[in-house]
């Protein structure tokens, strides 16, 4: 109990003013955090690499795990959001197929050069497919009272459908420089591009559930449904906000790797669900709802991503990784909930 | 047996901790074969620590507990169980997707002694214990179809048949109808002439007093004082239960007939129809207190819920002159407040602190989208949880480490914050101490002087004590209505029976 209320008071900073004489002390504070054992374990796993492989310790490797974790990241921002309010959200790779097939189709006719005002149109368009499945799953969730899990399995399954359909299945590769640079291949201020918008999507998250209204009450539908709205919590409301903006940031991770991939792919991210959720997990959220920090699920996607690039350096096969990845996985909740009883 | 009554329970100076907070400092307790021994405290005294220290939930830090004349150690329920200590919890813990057989199976067979499923001599088991019981329920009925008082009938069934020397109740009778209460009574009557110990926890005392062979009480983790019966030193028992002299703060001046007559109606139901309510009308004016009983299923909870917005309904329910709003959110922006039943529930979000507890439901998201509390609200915050007496170390500690009594005054801060212009109040003290009741009933009142009508619905008789008129709901309908100062606890009961 006493690790939740340091967990909310990491939290609730905004809720400020603490009362002085309570607060403990910042170096307290980060020891008793509950993604505390997640930054120790991420140094470890961070030494252990070093020493096995030169190369792991160096500017170009850590851009290279920037670079894979990305569009990964930006999806489990989005499910860390949903599972706080109590909900699931598995569509994410049926929004970022329609997203990828899409965006072949509007660039198909653009050179080689293309047009950035397509590229523009292009993620506008995508944008708008994760606002519709959002407003479909959370519509379906909260008017017809269908489990989110249900309904957003059927929207999986349908965007995928509907990915494959068009055009026969065939991959488009994209070819417009404008639209790769944008997204995936060019820099922005000096940044990689790819790594700038999780960056982005980091800080909305963390806007939205810190200094906003909207914020608590997610993390009171999450934790109560049914006190929060005899209080008058608009519940259906958070909700639908919540799946709204998960479909939507999937629809600007399928944009990215889309780009990324250089192709509109029907199956561009089969599976992603899984490693946004277990990014989340690893991060200290809940299922179950009411608990969950945006840091901490960053933190889980970079021990994943250090993972399995640390054992690709060590040359060890992919298979072998996926296994490695799951007992840490599920080591690491493991160690939580024994830390967090209850 | 009854000249020399064994011990079948003695705890000997049992002292648990959690973290800094010493929730039992050496409490001892002996319940003898045959006698109902009730254990009193306010709300945070200790009592749940110690029923679950005895359930084998928590081990104590030091200090024995002897059963018979063997110590035991108790490190799980099941061990529990297995020494002959039953706990009936106030959430029953009989599972409502299997038969009455199959949750006899379940509970009085351990996994060592059989994995088959035998049926036939689990019917056998369920009928014998339950006809002991004089319980209508049969075997092959589904839990689920079963009434709360049933299951409550079930359970120490249940532990009849598992052998129990010492059974446990925790609140028994809240949810119970006045006739099942009745059965309830005779079936501890009867466990105690066949030798049973009986812990008995509840806030009712008058309960207490028809029951009880030996009353403890417990007052901030520690043995407080023991009584024993006729006759019961009323005063000292209450006193010792607060910890001060102030109970006579509860008694009800129902001599004073306060005369609102002239004041606006605020509320004004007709006709009104929803699940389990079949046409009711009524009216409450400013600075009035209405008081609804029902028994469990009459319709009192749903009532509530229509007039808070939470439920739809047909007919008409007019605040302040304009149709009452459909929603919650509505209903609280035209001043309609809430304080619902089972606040651990429905009331208190566990996971938040007691300030996001209070704040819970205001604001709306076009005026205040930012959460930043600012220090003025802060300290209104802080002033209505002084108001109410909500005893914390501070306003961002989580509202589930506070007693219940203290979870429900968080709430009832909620529903109070901004002055309401009705308040609805649903069991509004129910389970809580005597000491947080006074400090809830303190509060009813500052609302309705300045200016709330007040809806109080419950299924208590001892919740009207305040109450300018109750009426009392049968069905659905309303089956009568009392005056002040013609309100008293047999007339609304007598009502509420014929």
């Amino acid at each position: 109990m006493s690790n939740d209320l340091e967990m909310k008071a990491h939290v609730n900073t905004a809720l400020k003013p603490l009362d002085q004489s309570t607060r403990p002390g910042l170096m307290r504070r980060a020891v008793t955090s509950r993604i505390f054992p997640l930054i120790i374990a991420l140094a470890v796993l961070m030494i252990f690499f070093s020493i096995r492989s030169q190369y792991f310790f160096t500017v170009v490797n850590a851009l290279n795990i920037g670079r894979q974790i990305a569009v990964v990241l930006i999806v489990a921002l989005g499910i860390t959001i949903v599972l706080i309010a109590g909900e699931i959200d598995l569509s994410m790779a049926g929004v970022m197929a329609v997203c990828s097939i899409t965006a072949g189709a509007i660039l198909q006719k653009d050179g080689a050069n293309g047009s950035p005002i397509n590229a523009l149109i292009t993620l506008i368009a995508c944008l708008g497919i994760g606002l519709t499945f959002g407003l479909v799953n959370g519509l379906f969730t909260v008017r017809f009272r269908v489990p989110s899990f249900i309904v957003t399995l059927g929207t999986l399954s349908v965007g995928t459908g509907l990915a494959l359909s068009y055009n026969n299945g065939e991959p488009r590769a994209i070819q417009s420089l404008a639209f790769l640079d944008i997204f995936a291949l060019g820099q922005i201020a000096g940044i990689p591009s790819l790594l700038l918008y999780p960056v982005i999507a980091f800080v909305i998250c963390q806007i939205l559930l810190k200094r906003t209204l909207f914020g608590v009450q997610l993390y009171s539908v999450g934790g109560n449904a049914e006190a929060s709205g005899l209080a008058g919590v608009p519940v259906g409301r958070v909700r639908v906000l919540a799946l709204v903006i998960c479909s939507v940031f999937a629809s600007l991770a399928g944009v990215i790797l889309s780009a990324r991939v250089q192709s509109g792919l029907p199956n561009i991210a089969t599976g992603i669900e899984l490693d946004a959720i277990a990014a989340a997990v690893l991060g200290g959220t809940r299922l179950a709802g009411g608990y969950g920090t945006i840091v901490g699920t960053v933190l889980g996607a970079v021990v994943i991503g250090v993972v399995s690039n640390g054992l690709t350096l060590m040359g060890i096969p992919s298979p072998a990784q996926s296994v490695v990845k799951g007992v840490v996985i599920i080591a690491a909740v493991v160690l939580d909930r024994v830390r967090n009883k209850d | 047996m009854k000249e020399n009554p064994e011990v079948v329970l003695d705890v000997r100076s049992i002292t648990k901790t959690f973290g800094p907070t010493r929730a039992l400092v050496n409490v001892s307790l002996t319940v003898r074969a045959g006698e109902v021994h009730a254990l009193l405290g306010a709300n945070g005294a200790g009592k749940s620590t110690l029923i679950k220290t005895l359930a084998g939930v928590y081990v104590p830090d030091s200090g024995s507990i002897w059963v018979g004349s063997e110590e035991v150690h108790l490190t799980d329920p099941v061990q529990a169980r297995a020494r002959g200590i039953a706990v009936i919890h106030q959430q029953l813990s009989v599972i409502s997707s299997l038969t009455v057989a199959e949750n006899f199976l379940i509970r009085s067979y351990s996994a060592k002694q059989s994995f088959a499923r035998n049926s036939a001599e689990a019917s056998g088991h369920a009928q014998r214990a339950l006809d002991a019981l004089g319980s209508t329920t049969r075997p092959s009925d589904m839990v689920s179809a079963l009434s709360f008082g049933e299951r409550q009938m079930l359970e120490i069934a249940i532990a009849i048949s598992s052998q129990a020397r010492v059974v446990i109740m925790d609140e028994p009778t809240s949810g119970l109808t006045a006739k099942e209460q009745g059965r309830l009574f005779a079936a501890i009557r009867q466990l105690v002439a066949a030798g049973v110990g009986i812990i008995y926890v509840s806030h009712k005392m008058n309960e207490v007093y028809e029951i009880a062979d030996r009353i403890t009480v417990l007052r901030n983790g520690s043995n407080a004082a023991e009584f024993s019966k006729a006759p019961w030193d009323r005063k000292r028992i209450v006193s010792s239960i607060i910890g001060e002299t102030a109970a006579e703060a509860l008694v009800a001046d129902s001599d004073l007939v306060r005369v609102t007559a002239s004041e606006p109606v605020i509320l004004e139901v007709k006709n009104l129809v929803t699940d389990r309510v079949s046409g009711v009308d009524f009216e409450v004016r400013k600075g009035e207190i209405l008081g609804v009983y029902g028994v469990v299923g009459s319709g009192g909870p749903q009532l509530a819920e229509a007039v808070v917005g939470a439920r739809s309904y047909t007919g008409s329910i007019r605040v302040n002159g304009s149709p009452a709003p459909r929603t919650v959110l509505k209903a609280r922006r035209a001043r309609v407040l809430f304080v619902p039943s089972d606040h651990r529930t429905r009331g208190a979000v566990a996971g938040q602190s007691i300030q996001e507890n209070v704040l819970l439901g205001r604001g709306q998201w076009r005026r205040t989208a930012w959460r930043t509390v600012s220090a003025d609200l802060h300290q209104r915050v802080e002033a209505a949880a002084n108001r109410l007496g909500v005893r914390r170390h501070s306003l961002s500690q989580p509202i589930s480490q506070l007693s219940g009594g203290n979870q429900q005054k968080a709430i009832f801060a909620r529903a109070t914050f901004d002055p309401p212009m009705l308040l609805v109040l649903e069991d509004p003290t129910q389970g809580v101490d005597v000491g947080a009741k006074r400090d809830m009933l303190n509060e009813i009142e500052r609302q309705r002087a300045s200016g709330a009508a007040i809806l109080m619905l419950s299924s208590e008789v001892s919740e009207f004590s305040t109450a300018d008129r109750v009426l009392v709901l049968r069905d659905g309908l309303v089956v009568g209505e009392l005056r002040r100062p013609h309100i008293s606890e047999q007339q609304i009961l007598q009502l509420s029976a014929e």
